[in-house]
């Protein structure tokens, strides 16, 4: 498997240090980038097609873009014909938002935090299996 | 005895917190004790008391070996975030068993004393005669 381009959107830095560290030891990435909100995961994305990431981890309630004002900006974007796919990091507080997100067709999964080896293997076995 | 403000436990093992909780109120070493069963927990907990302008506590006593954040990133997180009061700290790492590698990794952390678990009551008070918060000036 080519060694993918991972975004972390998360505002949580207890979190992203964990996550972060995590995707280091897998050796899965080339690049792991982190951004504390929607607003700054845009902006990064929007820069130019070399930011575009291959796997974005999206945290849900965060200050001045939140997880839902992002993934609506996203498809609002720049035209690109490249592909992220775009997982969830939920916690169990986040019962009703679950049911709102699942109607976004660029949310591909979600996943309960915190990040562990079993469940970021998952998802490339079913999202970048070789 | 003069006694610390306060001492952090962070231990995934319930059964050695408890009793390293004993240990330490017996010996009455500090006003406040918090235990937490890992990092991640425990270093929350650290961020609302930096936010809530209180000072770290002076000691940790940390587990190496723990679930989503273990010691090592607890120290290096730690480091790199700049907690109210922090350069009082002394982080003191428990481990059941050191080898090479992992005195290596501590010391690459800039962590000189380590303590092998369990928790003893001679070990405790040679950390603490060197404590600067009880040492006498």
């Amino acid at each position: 498997m080519d060694k993918i381009d991972v975004l972390l959107i998360d505002d949580d830095n207890i979190s992203n240090f964990i996550n972060a560290r995590l995707i280091n030891r897998l050796s899965i990435a080339c690049k792991v980038q982190v951004k504390l909100n929607g607003q700054e995961a845009l902006s990064y994305i929007n820069e130019g097609d070399e930011k575009f990431p291959d796997l974005i981890f999206l945290d849900i309630n965060m200050p001045v873009m939140n997880g839902f004002e992002f993934l609506q900006s996203f498809r609002q974007g720049r035209n690109t014909n490249r592909k992220a796919v775009i997982i969830i990091l939920t916690t169990s507080s986040d019962g009703n938002d679950l049911e709102e997100l699942r109607k976004y067709p660029e949310v591909c999964g979600f996943l309960n935090k915190p990040l562990t080896e079993d469940k970021i293997t998952s998802v490339l076995r079913t999202h970048f299996a070789a | 005895m003069k006694k610390l403000n306060s001492i952090l436990m962070v231990d995934d093992d319930h059964i050695n917190n408890f009793i390293n909780s004993k240990l330490i109120k017996r010996l009455k070493v500090c006003e406040n004790l918090f235990h937490f069963s890992n990092g991640t927990d425990a270093m929350r907990f650290l961020e609302d008391y930096s936010i809530n302008q209180k000072d770290c506590p002076d000691l940790i006593l940390l587990d190496l070996k723990m679930p989503v954040m273990d010691g090592y990133d607890f120290i290096e997180f730690f480091k790199k975030t700049p907690f109210r009061n922090k350069e009082k700290v002394q982080i003191i790492p428990l481990t059941t068993s050191v080898n090479l590698k992992d005195s290596q990794k501590i010391e690459a952390l800039g962590i000189k004393e380590f303590l092998i678990k369990p928790l003893k009551e001679d070990s405790l008070n040679k950390i603490l005669e060197k404590h600067p918060a009880l040492i006498k000036h």
